[in-house]
């Protein structure tokens, strides 16, 4: 049994001479099963000073980032996680399970602008701090390893939800990040004539988006889009497969030469990162379907 | 065994090519409200008008028509009556409808072919009546001239406000649509004397000013509207703002309003 217990002690200081001073504890502890076998218990405590607030325009994430000051506090969480780390020594393998929690608050969000004349105040009651929010999942990774061989499997289950006072009238609703099924593999095989094959295959659920749930007209007001509840829709799963193929050469100085082909999105899947309105149907955007590239490097 | 390695390669190419997509379209299958009805209406001392329409598919921009429509106005648990027809989605209030202050007011829609919605409960406001009204500025340089509407505001009461204003020209109205000034709470000036400015042309004939008094789910609605709006055109936000509703099973809201004596500054007068 091993207990580890710590602290972490923060300042933040903005331009504005705001200061902020918090204290983070952490704890875990693992018991150790056998000698191959192990299970742990943590709590963690985070705080973050620095704000990346998210959106997404025509298919482009863009990120806005602001420090915390007297509107934007800074964003707290507290994670607990039970893990589970085993090695199968039958297999060559080591398996890694863990269940999670984390509940968070001070979280932001941009409001409208008060006036979009106003320039000298655009940034004056621009922000919602009041934002609480959780997460939860387990995470499983499987990992395989041999001198010629190496084979990572890992798969997340998380949902993550948000609230704030300003939005969705104070209601809960999914938050971007909920994707709740996350699958990773990766294979790697290195050959006798010092051939690295490898190939990757991601595949997710897709990030929840805004549509409307309808169009309501009048004759005494303008017509506006109607919303059944923030983040109603999910764009379709999103996979792919990366291939590559690395073939190496020791020069007679010791030097490695290396020249690589690689293949992004082999099979050129569709995976849109936005939707538009198009001939009375949703269309997918996507940017970026297979890409093919090659590489040499030297290495002395 | 080289020709079976060289068949997997070909066969492991084919299949990649074949399942290679460059674009792609989706049936629109999530859940969509077509069969929800939209609701808008408010009344006011002298006035009720109600339109109800079916809310249009966001794709196909197609609705249902509603058909059957019964719209019953209740006064607390009371039914008042049926709301007169005016054309095939407006009505207005029962014949010998007053509403009676500090009474609640809400409707119920029955109608064959969507589900049954009804309103909260509403009230008439209290009317706020206009002090006086100044013009600030007569420039002879400027073509406009700011016009303060003064009223003193209720303490320790949240109050809603709208303006409307009609600037008369030649016997024209320049600028039409009612609340066409927007409007405010008395967040910042409770219990105080407020002056609201507005612009008007100087060579307009004569303008007409009138003071209105918003319920909350009015001033709510009105304002979600303008916050819609404004969401659409700011970058930085994540998120549409949804447009406030107080219809149950359904869309819209039902508000009310009261006003205040008509003003009327003669510009012509003044120049």
């Amino acid at each position: 049994m091993e207990l580890k217990l710590g602290v972490r002690l923060n300042q933040f200081n903005n331009d504005l001479g705001k200061v902020f001073f918090d204290i983070e504890p952490r704890i875990s502890a693992t018991y150790f099963i056998n000698e191959l076998s192990q299970l742990g218990l943590s709590y963690t405590q985070m705080n973050q000073y620095i704000h990346g607030l998210v959106n997404n325009l025509g298919g482009f994430e863009r990120i806005h980032w602001f420090a915390s000051g007297n509107e934007l506090l800074p964003q707290c969480s507290q994670q607990y996680s039970l893990s589970y780390n085993a090695i199968i020594k039958k297999y060559d393998a080591d398996i890694i399970a863990e269940f999670f929690y984390k509940k968070s608050h001070n979280l932001p969000l941009i409001k409208k602008v008060q006036s979009a004349l106003d320039y000298q105040n655009f940034w004056v009651n621009r922000f919602d701090p009041s934002g609480v929010g959780y997460s939860y999942g387990f995470e499983l990774l499987l990992t395989k390893q041999t001198p010629r061989f190496l084979g990572i499997i890992s798969y997340t289950y998380q949902k993550s939800f948000r609230r704030f006072e300003t939005l969705n009238e104070g209601k809960w609703f999914p938050y971007d990040f909920d994707r709740p099924h996350n699958l990773n593999i990766q294979l790697q095989l290195n050959s006798k004539k010092n051939i690295v094959y490898s190939a990757t295959f991601v595949l997710r659920s897709g990030t929840p988006i805004n549509l409307p749930s309808g169009i309501a007209t009048s004759n005494l007001f303008f017509s506006y889009s109607t919303y059944n509840g923030y983040n109603n829709y999910r764009l379709p799963v999103y996979h792919r497969l990366d291939l590559s193929v690395k073939r190496n050469w020791n020069t007679s100085k010791g030097n490695t030469f290396s020249f690589s082909i690689s293949i992004f999105n082999a099979y050129a899947r569709v995976n849109p990162t936005a939707v538009e309105i198009n001939n009375n149907k949703l269309k997918g955007i996507s940017y970026f379907t297979i890409i093919p590239s090659a590489g040499i490097s030297y290495k002395f | 065994m080289n020709i079976l390695k060289h068949l997997v390669t070909v066969a492991i190419i084919s299949l990649l090519l074949v399942s290679c997509e460059f674009s792609k379209e989706w049936n629109y299958d999530y859940n969509v409200d077509i069969n929800k009805l939209v609701v808008h209406g408010f009344f006011s001392v002298d006035t009720l008008i109600v339109e109800i329409k079916g809310l249009k598919h966001p794709l196909t921009k197609q609705s249902i028509e509603p058909k059957g429509i019964v719209a019953e106005l209740y006064e607390d648990n009371l039914l008042v009556g049926c709301l007169q027809k005016l054309n095939d989605s407006t009505f207005t209030e029962p014949i010998g409808f007053l509403p009676v202050p500090h009474k609640g007011y809400w409707l119920k829609v029955k109608c064959d072919n969507f589900p049954e919605v009804s309103t909260m409960k509403e009230k008439l406001p209290d009317m706020t009546q206009i002090n006086n009204i100044t013009i600030d500025t007569l420039n002879e340089n400027q073509s406009k001239l700011i016009i303060s509407v003064n009223f003193n505001d209720v303490k320790g009461v949240t109050n809603f406000y709208s303006l409307t204003v009609y600037e008369y020209f030649k016997g024209e109205v320049l600028v039409k649509g009612f609340f066409n000034q927007g409007i405010t709470s008395d967040n910042t000036f409770d219990g105080n004397t407020q002056n609201w400015q507005v612009e008007a042309y100087k060579w307009s004939d004569s303008v007409e000013l009138y003071l209105h008094q918003l319920s909350p789910y009015f001033y709510r609605f009105l304002k979600s509207i303008d916050d819609f709006d404004n969401s659409a055109s700011d970058p930085f936000v994540a998120r549409p703002a949804q447009v406030f509703t107080n219809v149950v099973n359904g869309y819209g809201f039902f508000g009310a309003f009261s006003t205040s004596q008509k003003k009327v500054v003669y510009i012509k007068n003044k120049r």
